[in-house]
């Protein structure tokens, strides 16, 4: 955690930022290594969480020191309120928030920053989710052992699914088999909304999952993804209801192949834009504590994480990727195909 | 309710008396769980709370379910449009030594594709706001007072109301008290 804000202040200092307000949990959570309670709706877009680059402290909106880091003391945090106001006023009182120049902001609604231009009439507001972005983008070691047992929960879940996968099942129970299986892991949050869904001959994969039930010989995208800890753990595969068919075993090779050759691009030096432009039907982001962009412009680095993802021939896979110096590390060891196919 | 675990104890053994997040402790006989849970269906989202003792309720368990159930009821008896906020706070608080919940958070939230969201009833937005805040036909509210005994742990539930034309409609079962 130390180190992890050891970064956010060097992005700070970099881009001249005396104080980020942060509000969004993935954020928060990276520079306070906190779990607090969600409020669904309610949070997400108040400043819940400041950081000030004077003085190196966290400061966090919570009623109760309950699971948050001894590195931060009850009296750098402050209370909950309805009224954005009292909020306002809290973070003003944080030592080496009022005299600051310009401050970093990962998300506001119009009032909120209504409230921080007259609370801070001369501060100028800058972007902080882009010091957030640059601070999480490359993972330590110790980020990504969270990231491997975030997979593994995934992993397992989605082995339940399989397992669960057979003719006259129908696509929304696959999905239940999978989530109770993750909560029984002890991972409640979902990192999205999980595809357990029938692919139809060529067309597009639908995402969503619906009431259908699966035939024999079906081809079913299983696309998943957990938050254990905050950190996600996700990866996609194709799978036979029943037993593998020809046609099957025809898009497997043409999809193996393009997957193949898309992994053996993924190292240091390649832009994610590329990536994308070089198959079809590939797509590319940062992932860690939950969904993470990456910036187009800057070729990946070591120590990125990223979440490859490959529709093509009609066969969804992706997994997550550790990108290194020559080469990239798959951090999923789940088959690609069922056993016999 | 003290700002940190340091300050307890809390409860009679020592927790926080809040729902905060879960963590891998094991229960143990006597244990009060609280749960605050609900899904989304359809993109809407429910609410649902209720008080479990691991081994069963005792007296002073049920004591307390009777007291948050008197409390529901004396909001309920108010409960139709034209009253304000400030009525069920006042009906929720006559004859309580203090406001029974959170002060932080409420006696009531609204509830549609948000778990929580706009109408807030008894926040620390003050009695002013609460009266100004006019119940209306189509509001669906989330009542969740919480009764607690300082020393003991408490009694929480969730009941969930509609406002109809006339008065209100319940969409959740009454709760029957803690449960073991």
């Amino acid at each position: 955690m130390a180190e992890a804000l050891a970064r956010a202040l060097d992005e700070m200092a970099r881009r001249d930022v005396e104080v980020l307000v942060l509000g969004r949990e993935g954020n928060a959570r990276f520079v306070s290594g906190a779990t607090r309670l969600w409020l669904a709706g309610t949070r997400p877009f108040a400043p819940g969480c400041v950081v000030v680059r004077e003085t190196g402290a966290v400061h966090l909106l919570s009623v109760t020191d309950f699971c948050v880091p001894a590195e931060i003391p009850p009296e750098r945090l402050y209370p909950m309120s309805w009224n954005p106001a009292n909020i306002m006023s809290a973070v003003a009182a944080i030592r080496g928030v009022s005299g600051a120049r310009r401050i970093g902001v990962d998300g506001l609604t119009p009032l909120f920053e209504q409230l921080l231009t007259a609370t801070f009439p001369n501060a100028q507001l800058a972007d902080g989710e882009a010091v957030m972005r640059a601070a999480r983008r490359v993972k330590s070691a110790a980020e990504v052992e969270r990231i491997r047992a975030a997979i593994s929960v995934a992993e397992d879940a989605l082995g339940a699914a399989v397992e669960a996968l057979r003719p006259g099942v129908r696509e929304v129970e696959l999905k239940g088999v999978f989530e109770e299986r993750m909560c029984r892991l002890g991972t409640t949050t979902p990192a999205f909304e999980g595809t357990f869904c029938v692919i139809d001959g060529a067309d597009p994969i639908r995402r969503f999952v619906s009431d259908r039930r699966m035939a024999e010989s079906d081809r079913v995208a299983l696309n998943v993804g957990v938050l254990r800890d905050g950190w996600e753990g996700s990866l996609a595969r194709t799978w036979p209801c029943g037993e593998p068919t020809a046609e099957l075993h025809d898009r497997r090779s043409r999809w193996d192949g393009a997957w193949a050759s898309l992994v053996e691009r993924c190292h240091a030096g390649v832009h994610a834009a590329e990536l994308e432009a070089s198959a079809p039907g590939t797509s590319v982001h940062g992932a860690g504590l939950g969904y993470e962009g990456i910036d187009n412009a800057t070729p990946l680095d070591p120590g990125m994480v990223i979440r490859l993802e490959l529709e093509a021939h009609g066969i969804l896979g992706a997994d997550m990727l550790l990108i290194g110096d020559d080469d990239a590390e798959v951090l999923s060891a789940f088959p690609y195909a069922a056993a016999g196919e | 309710m003290p700002d940190r675990v340091a300050d307890g104890p809390y409860s009679a053994t020592g927790d926080v008396v809040f729902p905060t997040p879960t963590t891998d402790r094991q229960l143990a006989a006597g244990d009060v769980i609280w749960v605050d849970t609900g899904i989304e269906y359809e993109g809407y989202a429910s609410d649902f709370g209720c008080t479990f003792v691991v081994g069963g309720p005792e007296a002073r368990h049920r004591d307390q379910a009777v007291r948050w159930r008197d409390i529901v009821d004396r909001c309920f008896d108010v409960l139709k449009p034209g009253a304000t906020a400030g009525d069920l706070v006042r009906a929720a608080s006559r004859d309580e030594r203090r406001r029974p919940w959170l002060p932080h958070l409420y006696l009531a939230h609204g509830i549609g594709t948000n778990s929580a969201e706009m109408p807030l009833v008894g926040t620390d937005l003050g009695d002013e706001f609460d009266d100004a805040l006019v119940l209306a036909p189509g509001m669906v509210l989330v009542f969740e007072p919480i009764v607690w005994d300082d020393g003991e742990a408490g009694f929480r539930a969730e009941e969930i109301v509609a406002v109809t034309d006339d008065g209100y409609e319940r969409l959740s079962a009454p709760d029957g008290g803690p449960r073991g």
